[in-house]
Formats: structure tokens, sequence, C-alpha cells
């Protein structure tokens, strides 16, 4: 951690206060989200990109396939991993480095919401059962940290997979490079899993919480939806705590902003 | 929820045996060994002291330094040695978990170490790590507001149950919610899901977990009670 | 009837005065440590069963050189954060592993401590007790100490931390009178067992 930047301190203060009229320094209601703006395809290098903004927040996800053994316990399916960059070029408070524990955490909670929701057939990643299956790598860095950087990796992790080709393999089942398939990765649009990241200051929840707010947040939920179904939760950041019924109000928000974040995923620009 | 019989005899709400001793490490400041049906952890709590290297101090609080480990021979096959993203990643939760009981405020620029090593794995090792731990922080004689109790909880052959051992994990429609709540007022402290449920499932598997972790808080009190008896001979 | 109370244990929901290791949230008071809860109609606290020293002005307490700099001496003083001792207080050059007795000068909120009054003390055993059972080897004016120090024949000094300065004609047979008290500190008639101990083991 570099110096604590006092400026962010006193408006994280601010924060605090306008939280407490249920008010939010850019005017967004507490539950509302910021412009998600999504661009796929966006580099030539990638089997599947993304570029996602949401707000101020930068993630760029690609996906790129290997070809490895499967998992003895699921011998016929391929595998996906997702990975989070948190560079030194998306924040000052950012070290450049070996990755930080928060990004470790990040990357983990997006994994997990893809990889719960069961929106893809792993069973069509498979080659030749227990010998060898894809291995989806989707890697995703953050180009501009301004809070909610689980969503904005998720909306673009996501979003890559929607744009992402299988490749194609030569006789001894190796991927040849640079050349694909007919086909585009299987993915069930109404299972799609979307993230909600939500932080807490005293009794109030607040939804898609810029970097400011972050700071002036005690706690901070995430919960993973797909179709009417939750996928995924993860509690994280801080000391603080929720009630069960802030669970369950958690859980009716964030199903109820699903099909609009679904839709703007899937949407073909 | 119906009492319909697990494969190792447990109604649907019961948990595995839970044997707690503390103070077994005369080197920690706290020290606590917890078996949890097959489940064996350690875990020592040492501090609060001064941070090294500087840099990391807080000046409002003390650092909670959580470390998850799982011995090699702790799984069917060996597990690397070196930490991966996972023993990162639950030491993180938890050691936030962990803050929201022990009054860090108190002592500032300190940090305290928080250790717990899995001997044995059987499925919810973290929420048994997070309960020896929370243990070991009472045991240290630390300040806190309350003790974690942590339980997992879940879905497992279309069964809402508590505590799910591997055998239930393995199943192919499992879902494995870990919790942990500060008790007695029972807040969560730690939430973390995978699988997919509908939304009253989830509500249910929380109040599912939530009764666990009351049962789990009246065995951690009794441990605590228990370690320094009123009367007995002195010797 | 003494009672063992956990943290975060709904002590009382009456209005009463509140000691040490208690917080208060709501109406209700509850206590923050394990410890001894100690209750009467007006005023509740809890005795801790184990914990991190605190400094507290006027403390004597045993503590020994760290490093030595510059302007003075850091100091171990079995807290969680070191003392700092300028040269100017102390009339000799001293080294690190000397052992002090100091008083508590200054508490700067919950961090740095300042001492005075320092005595240096000649190379000795120190034995590590928790600061909480220090009143316990103590005794009530002074009765746990005095029959330590007469069976052992010993030379002992408490430090309020917890660490406390000794020599001893029989060395093994005072450490475990002293875990004796450790272990058993919530007893009662501790003072007679320990002395009936010693007079069989002496």
């Amino acid at each position: 951690m570099s110096d604590i930047d006092m400026i962010k301190v006193i408006n994280a203060e601010k924060a605090k206060k306008l939280f407490e009229q249920s008010k939010r320094a850019d005017n967004r209601g507490l539950l509302d989200i910021r412009k998600l703006d999504i661009k796929k395809g966006v580099m030539n290098s990638a089997d599947g990109s993304a570029w996602v903004k949401l707000g101020n927040t930068e993630v760029i996800a690609g996906v790129k396939f290997a070809v490895g053994t499967p998992y003895p316990d699921s011998p016929d399916e391929g595998t996906i991993v997702v990975n989070l960059e948190m560079s030194g070029i998306a924040s000052a408070d950012i070290d450049t480095g070996p990755p930080s524990i928060e990004a470790m955490e990040y990357g983990r909670v997006v994994d997990r919401v893809i990889r719960s929701s069961e929106c893809i057939d792993f069973k069509g990643l498979s080659i030749v059962t227990n010998e060898k299956s894809f291995i989806m790598y989707v890697d995703c860095y953050t180009i501009n940290a301004d809070g909610n950087i689980i969503d904005a990796t998720q909306y673009a992790a996501m979003a890559a997979l929607l744009d992402t080709r299988i490749p194609k393999l030569d006789e001894s089942n190796n991927i040849v490079p640079k050349e694909y398939t007919e086909q585009k990765l299987k993915i069930n649009k109404d299972k799609l899993a979307v993230s909600f990241t939500f932080g807490k200051y005293k009794d109030k929840l607040i939804l898609d919480t810029t970097e400011i707010e972050d700071l002036a947040t005690e706690t901070r939920f995430t919960v993973g939806v797909c179709g009417d179904n939750i996928v995924a939760y993860h509690k994280g950041g801080g000391k603080g705590t929720f009630k069960i019924e802030e669970i369950n109000k958690i859980m009716d928000i964030a199903t109820a902003k699903y099909q609009d974040i679904k839709n703007k995923i899937c949407d073909e620009q | 929820m119906s009492q319909n019989k697990r494969p190792d005899g447990r109604a649907t709400s019961q948990l595995r045996p839970i044997s707690i001793r503390l103070g077994v490490n005369k080197n920690a400041d706290g020290s606590c060994f917890l078996e949890w049906g097959k489940n064996t952890v350690v875990a020592t709590v040492n501090g609060p002291r001064p941070i090294f290297p500087k840099h990391l101090a807080d000046q409002t609080k003390a650092v909670i330094d959580y470390k998850y480990r799982m011995a090699c021979f702790s799984v069917s096959e060996r597990k690397s040695p070196v930490p991966g993203k996972r023993d990162k990643e639950i030491s993180l939760v938890s050691g936030h978990a962990l803050e929201a009981a022990v009054m860090v405020e108190q002592f500032p620029n300190t940090v305290i170490d928080v250790n717990v090593l899995i001997l044995s794995a059987d499925a919810g090792t973290r929420v048994a790590a997070l309960t020896a731990a929370s243990l070991a922080a009472a045991d240290a004689g630390l300040p806190m507001r309350g003790l974690v109790s942590a339980v997992a909880a879940g879905r497992a052959n279309g069964e809402l149950i508590l505590d799910l051992n591997k055998e239930d994990e393995d199943t192919p429609d499992a879902v494995d919610m870990a919790t942990a709540f500060l008790m007695p007022q029972r807040e969560l402290v730690l939430l973390q899901m995978d699988g997919c449920v509908n939304k009253k499932d989830c509500s249910k598997i929380l109040e599912t977990a939530l009764k666990g972790a009351e049962v789990v808080y009246e065995l951690q009190k009794k441990a605590l009670v228990e370690k320094y008896p009123m009367d007995g001979e002195i010797q | 009837m003494k009672r063992i109370v956990v943290p975060g244990e709904l002590i009382t929901d009456k209005n009463v005065k509140t000691g040490e290791n208690v917080f208060i949230k709501g109406n209700c008071i509850y206590s923050s440590v394990l410890g001894i809860l100690n209750e009467s109609d007006d005023f509740v606290n809890v005795v801790p069963l184990n914990g991190p020293y605190t400094p507290i002005v006027n403390d004597a307490i045993v503590c020994i050189i760290k490093n030595v700099t510059n302007n003075g001496y850091i100091i171990d003083i079995n807290s969680h954060s070191d003392c700092f001792l300028p040269k100017s207080l102390v009339t000799k050059e001293l080294s690190a592993g000397q052992m002090l007795l100091a008083r508590v000068k200054e508490v700067d909120g919950a961090d740095v401590a300042e001492l005075d009054n320092i005595n240096i003390l000649p190379l000795a055993n120190i034995i590590a007790v928790p600061s909480v059972k220090v009143p316990r080897i103590i005794g009530k004016n002074n009765s746990m100490l005095n029959v330590l120090k007469k069976y052992t024949q010993s030379n002992i000094i408490v430090g309020r931390n917890g660490w406390i300065w000794c020599t001893s004609k029989n060395l093994a047979l005072l450490e475990n009178a002293i875990n004796m008290i450790v272990n058993n500190s919530q007893k009662s008639n501790l003072t007679n067992t320990v002395e009936e101990y010693l007079k069989r083991n002496s």
C-alpha cells in the first residue's frame, strides 16, 4: 500500500454523510448501477474478448484456450479458470508486482459465480474422455479502477465468453493457432450468470460502489444470480456484519435487476 | 425439515460430533484443538504485538494476520505445501470475520497473528478453522464483542441439510454454504456459497445455518467455561 | 458464587456502574473477555483469565532492553508496543539484554508508554506469566509472595506486566509453584494449598 490519499479520505467522509440521507455524490439512488457499456471482440489475439466500462471502472477480459488433462472427478468435462490482474495502471493505490490478495479474492469470486451457474456446457469442452479437454483461461485486467471491480470483471468475463470461438484441433488434438471452427462457445443465455456487489454503511445497502464509496462502506457482499436462482454468495471486505434479513433483501434486489444487466451483456452491437 | 437419515446416520439438521480442547499450545497466547467429525484443526493466536514491516500498520486498529493452511497429508491426494489461491482467499475472508469479533480498535499499530492448520479434512474446514480461531482468541484473553460460530449448510440429494461432509459435498446437486455468525448478536460475518439454488431455498439454508451456529456457540461457551473449573483439586 | 463469562455474554440489563472488561450496547451490559464475573448490587466488572498487558500509569514493571539507539533505548515491556527510554534518564551506559525495574510514567493513548524511576536489575531469571495473574501471585497483603519467598529462599520482584524477576535456591520448585498459581487462579484457598505444596517439597 502506498501512502493514504487524504483527498480520498475526506471524500469518503462526505460519502458517509450522504449515505445517511440515502444520497450519493453522483446523484444516483443507493441501488442504481452506473452506466454499463460493453464492447465484445476488441482484441484479435484472444479467442474471445470484451471491454467493459462500468462508470469509470474499466476491465478488459480475454479468453485463451489450452488443451489439458481433465480433473479425475470430471473426466468428460473441460474447465474454466478466471484470473484477475489489478495492475498499477488502474490506480495509483495499486502496487505493481505479484497479484495482490484482493485481486486474487475478486478473481475467485468471479470464477465461482460463472462456474456454479451452469451456463457453460463443460461437457462440450471435452476432447477425449479421461485424456484431453479444453481449459479456458479468462484473463481479466483492470484498466481503470473506480470501485466495484468484481461486477465489472464478472460482466467482462461473461461477455468475453459469449464472444468466444472454439479453436481448430489438428490430428493429435493440439490447438492450431489462429484457426477457428465454425461454432461459437455454447452458452445457455437463460442461465447466464450475473453478479451484484453491495456495500453496506450502517443499515444502508449500496449497490455498485465507486472507489470513494468503497472506502466509506463497512463491508461488502456479492451475490451471483442466474435466472431465478442464486449461484454464489461472498461476503468480503472489512469487519462489518449482515443480518439474515439483509441477505434476503439483497437477493430480492439482485433478482429484480438481473434481466436488465443480462440483456446488456448479451446485446450484440 | 424432514428427519431422514443421511449416509452417516445423521438427521438432516444434525451436526457432526465436535470436540474442543483449549490451551493446547503453551507457546501461544491462546490455542485450540478442534475435532469436527473427521476434520482436525489446530489454531493458535499470538499478540497483539508490534507489526513489521512498519508500513503494514494501521493507526486505527490492530491488523489480524489470519493464516489458513492445510497439511500436505490432510486430503486424499497430497496437497502441495505452497499456499494456493484458495488458502489465501479463505485466510482473507476469515480474517475479516474475526475482525468483526475482536475489538481491534483497542490495539492500534499492532498485529494479531492467527494461525490455523488443517490436519485432516472432510469438508467444512474453513468453518471448523474459524470456530477454532475464535476460541483461540478468547483463550488468549483478547477483548471481543462475541464469539464467531461458523457452520456450513447446504443441499445434497435434493435435501436441505446442515454441516455437509465430503460425501454430501460430492453429490451432483450439492450446494455448500459456509457461514459464520457473530454470536450472540446473530450477525453474519462470513458467507460464501456456490451452487445453484432458488431464493426460497437460500433463505431456508441460511436459517438452518443459524440454528447450527447456535449449537456450535453453546459448545464453544461450554468449552471455554470448562477450561477453568471453579472447584476441584488444585495441582 | 463466582461465575465464568465468555466474550459477548449478557451480564445484566440493569443500570449499574461498570468496571473493566465489559461493554454496553443498548440497555444491556456484556462481557468483553473470558473471565470471572464480579457482580454486586450497583457495580459489575470482569476479571480476565488471560490476556495481553496494557500499561497503566504507576505500574511497576520488569522490562528488558531490546536495542540501543544513538539517543536512547528500545525497551520490551511485554506489551503490544515497545517503549523508548532516552539516555538522559539513566546515569549509566546500558546494553541490550539489561533488565530494568521501572515505573510507567505516562501512557499515550493505547499506544506508547513512558517510563521513569529506572532501577537496573542484576542479570537473573525471568518467569513470564499472563499479567492478569499478577494479583494472585502477590496475594492479599503480599501473602502469596511471602510464602513463595520463604519456602524457595528466593528474591522475587513481580512486574505488573507479568514478568517476574527472581533469584532462587530452588528455582524448579519456584517455577512449579508459580505454574500452580497461574493454572488455578480462579479457585479459592490457593495460598494455603500452595504453602502446603511448598512445605512438602522444600
